[in-house]
Formats: structure tokens, C-alpha cells, sequence
């Protein structure tokens, strides 16, 4: 599934906290229905939740740096995560995120210039056992050679 | 004394015991063993983050934090064994894995928890091989700058933040190796500047912008005094080199503010140092103020004080006050207006009703007054008026601590929702200046209030009244008879209420227990009753007249219709705190005279002003707004000016040759307090609890006898409301202060605060 689209707004984002606000430590279901919403979570939302949940603006901003997860800036339509992490390594995942990374003009952590593509790293997606692995846009993929990666992103591009 | 609770437990093979729930690092402190320790302080909550404080315990299977363990009996800890040893040594090895060791350059070189750790048990060798990581310093405000890779993530400067100031602007950012603290303006800070962060943190990662990278700490002295701006009076430790004061901070946790200074106590000193000082007399002819020697000056102020009292008699003279100058200045004044002048005309900005309090309070009054720790000891506090984290910002304090660490539980009844309403469990709020009509209700009068502050006002005297030894804390909202309807509240309540009552200055308190008010003498003593003007007549070597003096706006009053001739003004503006039209109202005066530091509004109209030393240059005794007596001491000299004590000393001496009294013989400010003790009822005080840098509490009675007068008139008493970011007229000269954004729109010294 592409990622949503990402014009922030302040009034969608107020309804989504107001929504979550009650729950027993609203912070991470909040800022997970706000990046839902957007794609990522923008800075102005930081004081908005502070407010909700009184707590400091230092605060949510420190949950949203703790977790890889949130997103400051809007991602491009599909995000690309390609597992960094011991195993991964060792079964030449390397490769494959330099053939990525040439193919779509980007490095770990950038979005491409028109957008369709934000690739990151990850340490560790839990399919070691499937190395290399990557999760694009929510799914995961295993033994993702160079010329998988290639046909994932294919894929995503034909699909537009 | 063991109770039957305590637990005993034996610590490097020596027993000891404490209550129960105390923390195995505490008990150690206790015995004299040092557990090191980074993350944990005490009155912080538990962190456990920093692993220094490993300690070996018996049967357990592995080292344990000595910070959150808590002692239970028979426990057997050792924290001296190799393998303790070898801990500390690792979790070294860690926490200097991304620390730049840069120790010359930082500020905390010398006086860094972690240089004396890594010099105790530090090897000389890492085993990381990689590069450290390096991050530029960060200025998060003109007070405070980061410096992350120096950062050791103890979290003390995030805890003290929300818990201990109720700011949170700290917080944690990123994780794992990358973590960072981070302000809550994203790259800058937007909080009270207190400056806590920076001494709470054990190492050089948060920095001072009023101190880094000027000096190293053993190339200064430290010199302890009490904090110069408002009436809490917190200890503070001045770092001085060459005369000049650099750092104010209080990291040896000496007095009843034990970490704690606010912005003011910690940034505010640099008043010393402005450029505006004044540094020669100045003398005023042909229309201007012109430099003078000290000798013409003060010969020239005596004389013409003498001719015009020869001219319009003692009571076409008045004089007014200052809550800054200390005690003996105070009493000074006094003496030369009563007893070498021979006038009643004696007032200062009052900004609390202590005279009423002590009054309504009688014979009780040393013992229905909290101190500071009391403060902090209450069970249950009733906050009427004031904003105490503005305004009395240690007080704040104490009960946030109170609130915290002991459950205490806080009332409040005030005109605005201050910031302290979130601690409270009832707040009600009243219209603008409804505070005394709040008290009257409350103390059964048949007050008429609003349906719905009564309602609100009844259920909280009803919590009231399930509480027992309630502290009451109040502003200058109240006075007078409201005062009295207080006290009267106060009485139907369990056990003892207890009071304490708000002023604005260091020496505000000070100010009217020495006396310096048209109808009281020194220690609360009426002017009516002829026994104490025998005394103190007798002391001071004068027959004291008992005719009634003018206060404050009298005397402005007075200076307007040409009643009075001349007005000896120290350490006051009372042309802004009063707001004076000052050229119609002084201008009638033949001889205006003014101590002060800088040419404030009142200044520049003198004939004669002479440059004082400030709070931060001289000896002497302040009092805080409860009452609390300590030492202040000489950090800085500024060349050129004269202490209010040596200049009201001299000046008695000319006097004294014009026939005007007898010459003050008391040479020092030492001299002059042990006077003090003698003479004003309260004060006598032990000296060597003084001098080891202790608070006093002075134990006033009021004399009157049952008689007391609640006369207050309506605003002779009242708050310059300084926020935390302002000091009076002082205030304006605090450039670090200033440049802070949450000071808020510059204020040229023209347009500044009150007095
Ligand atoms: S200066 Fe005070 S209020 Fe500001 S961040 Fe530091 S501790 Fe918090
Ligand atoms: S800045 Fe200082 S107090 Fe704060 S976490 Fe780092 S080392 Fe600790
Ligand atoms: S609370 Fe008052 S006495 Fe304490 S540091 Fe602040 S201004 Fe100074
Ligand atoms: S002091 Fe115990 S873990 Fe930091």
C-alpha cells in the first residue's frame, strides 16, 4: 500500500488527537495515526499534542527521535527499508543497497526527486533468517538480490 | 534514635543502621563511604541510568545499583572489591566512549564529577576503536549551551527541569549511542532560564553563557552571601577574581536553598559590572550634576542638611529606606533620622505587612512564623495572593518539593491563574483584588462574595479544616485588618496554623524590623510607648520625639506643597516606585540627597548623590521575608564607591559638628549588629551560628499589647509584582537578564521596572 497522502493539516490532525487523547499513554497510538494520516508527522503537531496529552514539547519531540518509525518530513509514495543489520550484511546486502541506490539516484535516507521513492536502512526486520531482507511499504521481502530489488521496484513503478 | 523499623545492615563489614526504605547509597553516604554515583541526586526521582554506583551485595547473583537498592535487614554490600572495582572501570570505559576528554578547555575542568572519576579509577587506555562521535555545542539561550559529546546522559538536567522547576523544557532526543538532550524550542529554550540544569550536571556539558571560557574555578575565590533581588533570601557562593564577580551558584548546597537560585540569584549579579555605575559623587551646580570628591560631598550634604534644619525644623526633613541596603544600614538610618535629626518622617517601599502580622500574632509570633524548611515541611499550604514563581521563587519551590517528595497539599486563592494552581488541590479564583474580601469571608465576617467564589471558598474551608498545622503563605494583597481576619482564620483551624508573608527584596523584611517606618522603632517597638523611646533614645544618646512621621507618599506629598524641605533618599526610587510626577513633586525641595548605584529617576533630580556599593560589595546582615537572618559578605569591590554604612557613619560624624546628634562610634557593620542584638527585640541572635553561614530566625514580638492598630493606609503597602525576569530599579542594570527573550521587550533603563 503506497503512503498516504501528506499535505499536513492542522484541523485533521487536532480531530485524530482528540480521537486518542483518553487512552492510557496516547502518545505512540497519537503520533501513529498522525503519520498515518500524513505520512509523516510535522512539526507543527508537536505543540498540539504536548497541549492534549501536558506534556513538554521536548517530550514528544524525544518520542518521535526515539523511534526510527516517525517521520519528520513526508516520505516519498513508496518507502523502500533495507535491512542493515548483522545477518543482512553478511549475506551481501551491501550490494544490493548500492545497485538501489545507484538505480534510483538516491542514498539511505533520501527521497527521490519526483518523490516515488524514499529508501532507508534498518537494523534488523526480524527475517534474519532471509537475509537480505527489506520492507517495502509494509511488506516484507527475503533473499532480495540486486535483481529482486530491481523487480520490486518495478513493480511499484508500473503501479504508479 | 533506632526505631523498631529501622534496619540495620552491614555495609564494608561495619553495621549501620537507618529508617527503613533509605537506599543503600544513602546509608553508605551516612557511614562516610562514597558510592560514586552520576545519574542519582537526591530529591530527584530514580534513574539507575549511569551504572557507576555498582555495588557488590551478598547472595545476590550480580552487582547491583546501590542508587535504587533499597536497604533491608541483614543485607551484606561491599563496595571495595575487585570486581567492584573493575565495574566501575568499565562503565568508565563506556561513558568516555564518545567523550571528547577535552578537560583544558571546559569549564568543568577542576570541578567535573567526571574528570575526579576518571582520575579515581579511570585507565589510561580505551578499548573502542572507533571514532568518536563529535557534535557541534549548541547555545541554547544566552544562559545555557550544550555541548553533547561532553554529555554522560544521566538525565539529572532533564529531571530537575520537570520535577524540581515544572518547566520541562529538557527532554531526551534519539536513542541508544545518539542520544541527545534536546530544549523544548526545538534548538533554543523556552523556560525560566533558572539555570538549574547547568549545576545539576556533573560535567561540562551544560554550560553558563555568562561564565564559559572565561576563567578556571581555582583561580577565583568564592565568597558566600545571600542573593541581592528578591526576599527569599537563598545563599549563594559568588566566584570572584581580580574584584570582579563571574559566577554566582550555590553548588556547595549551603543554606535553606540547598541547590536551588533562581534566574536572578544566579545570572543577576552582573549589575555590579554595568557600565552605568556610578563611581564619584556628584554634586549638582548651576543646574548640573557635576563630580565631586567624597569629602566636599558629604561635607556639603551636612552642612546644607544642618541650615535647613535650622531654617524649617527636624520635621521639614524626611527620609526614605531601602529593601535592599542590609540591617545595620537600615538601623543606621534610623538612628540619624530619629535620633540625629530628630524626626518620625522615616518610611521605605513597604511591600508586605509584617508590622500587622506580628502584631495580630502577639506573644506568639516567633513560633506561628514558618522559616523556609519549615515551609517545606508543611503538611498542607494555603497560598492567598502573590505568585511565588514570579515572585518568590524559592518559595515556589518549597512547596513544589513539599508537594513532591511529601504529599503535601496546597490551597490556593488568587485573582489570576498563577502557575502554581497545577499543584493545587482547590483554587478559587477571586475578581482582582478580592483577596481580602476572600479572608474577611472566611474568617465569619458577613462579607458579601460572588455565589460562586463563596461556594468555591466553602469547600475550601472545609478541606481547611480536615487539615491540621496548615502553613499559610501570603502577598501583599493583604493588610491591615485583612491581616488580622487572617489570623483570626487562622485560629479556627486544627492544630497550628502558621504563617509567612510575602515581600518583593532581599531586604524588604530587614527594612521594617530595623525600623525604618514613620510609626514603629526598631524591632516593633511603638512610638507611643515612652519605655521604648527611652531605650533607644538612651542607646542612641538623643531624647526621642514621639511626634507622628510621614510615610512614603506623605512625604512625596509633603515635598509637593513645600511642607518639606529636604529629603535623604537611600537606595530607593521613589520617584518611579511611587510614581511621582518628579518635577512637580520634588521640586520644591531645597536639598534632595540620594545613595544609589546608578542615577535612577529619583537621582537625577538630587542635589547630591553618592555612588553606594552594592548588595554584592559589603558586610553585613540581611533578613528574608520569613524572617531568617544570615550573613552577607564582600564578593566584589567596585573602586570609588562607599557602602551606605561607611557614608551614614561619616555623615553622623558632620552631624554631629553642626550640632546634630552625637557621631555614630560604631565602626563596623560587626560592630553595629552586636547594637542590633542588644537593643531590637528578636535579634539577639547567635553570632557563631552567623557566622558559619547558618540562617537565624529572629523571634519579633509585637509590644503593642493588645492595642496593635491594623492602620495600614490604603496603599502605603503594595508589590512591585517583579516578575522573575525583573528586580526593581536593579532589575534594569542586569544585562544577562535582559537579553534573555523570555524577559521579554527591552526595557531601556528609562522605562524600567519599580523600585
Ligand atoms: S534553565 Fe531552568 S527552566 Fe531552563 S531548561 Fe534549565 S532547568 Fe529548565
Ligand atoms: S547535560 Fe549534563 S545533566 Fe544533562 S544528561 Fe547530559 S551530563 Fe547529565
Ligand atoms: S528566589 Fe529570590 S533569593 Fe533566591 S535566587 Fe531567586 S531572586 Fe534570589
Ligand atoms: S548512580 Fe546508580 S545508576 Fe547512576
Amino acid at each position: 500500500m503506497p503512503q498516504k497522502g501528506s499535505t499536513w493539516n492542522a484541523d485533521r490532525a487536532i480531530l485524530r488527537i482528540r480521537e486518542l487523547e483518553h487512552l492510557p499513554g496516547a502518545l505512540l497510538p497519537i503520533l501513529h495515526a498522525l503519520q498515518e494520516e500524513f505520512g509523516y508527522i510535522d512539526k507543527a503537531a508537536i505543540p498540539l499534542i504536548a497541549d492534549a496529552l501536558n506534556i513538554s514539547h521536548a517530550e514528544v519531540h524525544g518520542v518521535i527521535s526515539f523511534y526510527r518509525d516517525f517521520r519528520d518530513t513526508p516520505s516519498g509514495r513508496h518507502v523502500l527499508k533495507m535491512c542493515r543489520a548483522e545477518s543482512c550484511q553478511s549475506m551481501g546486502c551491501d550490494a544490493t543497497i548500492q545497485h538501489v541506490e545507484g538505480r534510483l539516484g538516491v542514498k539511505l535516507g533520501e527521497t527521490t526527486a519526483d518523490a516515488s521513492f524514499t529508501v532507508e536502512a534498518v537494523y534488523c526486520l526480524g527475517l534474519c533468517a532471509l537475509s537480505p531482507a527489506v520492507m517495502l511499504d509494509g511488506k516484507p521481502y527475503g533473499r532480495v538480490s540486486s535483481e529482486i530489488a530491481d523487480f520490486l521496484i518495478d513493480g511499484m513503478q508500473r503501479q504508479k | 534514635m533506632a526505631d523498631s523499623k529501622d534496619v540495620t545492615l552491614k555495609i564494608d563489614d561495619r553495621d549501620v543502621t537507618v529508617p527503613p526504605g533509605t537506599l543503600v547509597i544513602e546509608a553508605a553516604r551516612r557511614m562516610g563511604i562514597e558510592v560514586p554515583s552520576f545519574c542519582y541526586y537526591p530529591g530527584l526521582s530514580l534513574q539507575a541510568a549511569c551504572r557507576m554506583c555498582l555495588v557488590e551485595v551478598e547472595r545476590a547473583p550480580k552487582l547491583q545499583t546501590a542508587c535504587t537498592l533499597v536497604a533491608m535487614p541483614g543485607m551484606v554490600v561491599r563496595t571495595n572489591t575487585e570486581q567492584v572495582h573493575q565495574a566501575r572501570k568499565a562503565m568508565l570505559e563506556f561513558l568516555l566512549a564518545n567523550h571528547p576528554l577535552d578537560c583544558p578547555v571546559c569549564d568543568k575542568g577542576g570541578e567535573c564529577e567526571l574528570q575526579d572519576m576518571a582520575f579515581t579509577y579511570g585507565a589510561d587506555k580505551s578499548r573502542f576503536a572507533e571514532e568518536k562521535r563529535h557534535r557541534p555545542e549548541r547555545k541554547w539561550s544566552e544562559a545555557v549551551y550544550y555541548d553533547a559529546p561532553r554529555c554522560i546522559l544521566c538525565f539529572r538536567c532533564v529531571r530537575v527541569c520537570d520535577e524540581g522547576m515544572d518547566v520541562k523544557a529538557l527532554g531526551v532526543g534519539q536513542r541508544g549511542s545518539q542520544s541527545v538532550i534536546i530544549p523544548n524550542g526545538e534548538d533554543h529554550l523556552d523556560c525560566e532560564e533558572c539555570g538549574m540544569c547547568i549545576d545539576i550536571c556533573p560535567v561540562g556539558a551544560l554550560t553558563s553563557g555568562t561564565y564559559r571560557y572565561k576563567t578556571r574555578p581555582w583561580e577565583m575565590k568564592y565568597v558566600s552571601t545571600v542573593c541581592a533581588h528578591c526576599s527569599n533570601g537563598c545563599k549563594t557562593t559568588l566566584s570572584v577574581r581580580n574584584n570582579e564577580i563571574l559566577r554566582a551558584n550555590n553548588r556547595d548546597l549551603s543554606g535553606f536553598n540547598k541547590e536551588f537560585l533562581c534566574v536572578k540569584g544566579r545570572f543577576g549579579f552582573d549589575f555590579t559590572s554595568h557600565p552605568e555605575r556610578l563611581k564619584l559623587p556628584l554634586v549638582r551646580r548651576n543646574g548640573h550634576l557635576e563630580p565631586a570628591s567624597w569629602e566636599d560631598a558629604i561635607a556639603e550634604a551636612s552642612r546644607r542638611l544642618a541650615e535647613v534644619h535650622k531654617a524649617s525644623g527636624a520635621d521639614s526633613i524626611g527620609f526614605i529606606g531601602s529593601n535592599r541596603t542590609t540591617n545595620e544600614e537600615n538601623y543606621l538610618l534610623g538612628r540619624i533620622a530619629r535620633a540625629s535629626i530628630g524626626t518620625n518622617n522615616l518610611d521605605h517601599h513597604r511591600t508586605a505587612d509584617y508590622p500587622s502580622l506580628i502584631a495580630a500574632l502577639g506573644e506568639k509570633a516567633a513560633a506561628a512564623t514558618v522559616t523556609m524548611t519549615q515551609l517545606y515541611e508543611a503538611d498542607a499550604v494555603l497560598l492567598i495572593g502573590d505568585d511565588p514563581t514570579q515572585q518568590n521563587p524559592l518559595v515556589a519551590w518549597q512547596i513544589r518539593a513539599a508537594i513532591r517528595h511529601r504529599g503535601s497539599r496546597l490551597y490556593v486563592i488568587n485573582a489570576k491563574s498563577i502557575k502554581l494552581r497545577r499543584k493545587a488541590r482547590e483554587f478559587v479564583e477571586v475578581s482582582q483584588g478580592g483577596e481580602a474580601a476572600a479572608v474577611s469571608w472566611l474568617s465569619g465576617s458577613d462579607e458579601t462574595l460572588d455565589p460562586g467564589v463563596a461556594e468555591s471558598l466553602s469547600a475550601l474551608k472545609s478541606a481547611l479544616e480536615k487539615e491540621n498545622n496548615v502553613v499559610v503563605v501570603f502577598g501583599a494583597e493583604l493588610t491591615g485588618a485583612a491581616v488580622r481576619d487572617l489570623v483570626k482564620f487562622g485560629a479556627s483551624l486544627p492544630g497550628q496554623t502558621r504563617y509567612m508573608a510575602l515581600g518583593d527584596y532581599a531586604n524588604s523584611r530587614g527594612a521594617s524590623d530595623m525600623g525604618l517606618l514613620p510609626h514603629l522603632l526598631p524591632g516593633y517597638a511603638p512610638l507611643a510607648d515612652v519605655k521604648a523611646r527611652e531605650k533607644f533614645g538612651k542607646v542612641w544618646g538623643a531624647k526621642l520625639t514621639n511626634k507622628p512621621g510621614l510615610d512614603a507618599r506623605g512625604m512625596l506629598a509633603a515635598a509637593t506643597s513645600g511642607k518639606l524641605r529636604a529629603l535623604y533618599v537611600v537606595g530607593a526610587n521613589p520617584v518611579k516606585t511611587f510614581g511621582v510626577n518628579a518635577n512637580e513633586r520634588l521640586g520644591k525641595l531645597d536639598l534632595l540627597i540620594v545613595h544609589d548605584l546608578f542615577l535612577t529617576e529619583t537621582a537625577k533630580l538630587a542635589d547630591i548623590v553618592l555612588p553606594a556599593a552594592a548588595a554584592y560589595e559589603k558586610d553585613g546582615s540581611v533578613t528574608n521575608t520569613a524572617g531568617e537572618v544570615q550573613l552577607v559578605r564582600k564578593g566584589g569591590d567596585v573602586m570609588g564607591t562607599r557602602s551606605d554604612f561607611d557614608i551614614l557613619r561619616i555623615f553622623s560624624h558632620q552631624l554631629a559638628e553642626h550640632g546634630l546628634g552625637q557621631a555614630i562610634r560604631l565602626r563596623t557593620p560587626e560592630a553595629a549588629f552586636d547594637e542590633i542584638r542588644q537593643s531590637v527585640a528578636g535579634y539577639d541572635l547567635s553570632m557563631a551560628a552567623l557566622l558559619l553561614g547558618e540562617a537565624e530566625r529572629t523571634s519579633p514580638i509585637s509590644t503593642a499589647g493588645g492595642q496593635a492598630k491594623f492602620d495600614a493606609p490604603v496603599g502605603a503597602i503594595f508589590s512591585a509584582h517583579d516578575t522573575l525576569f525583573a528586580s526593581g530599579s536593579l532589575g534594569r542594570y542586569c544585562t544577562t537578564i535582559l537579553s534573555l527573550p523570555e524577559a521579554g521587550p527591552k526595557t531601556t533603563p528609562e522605562a524600567g521596572a519599580h523600585s
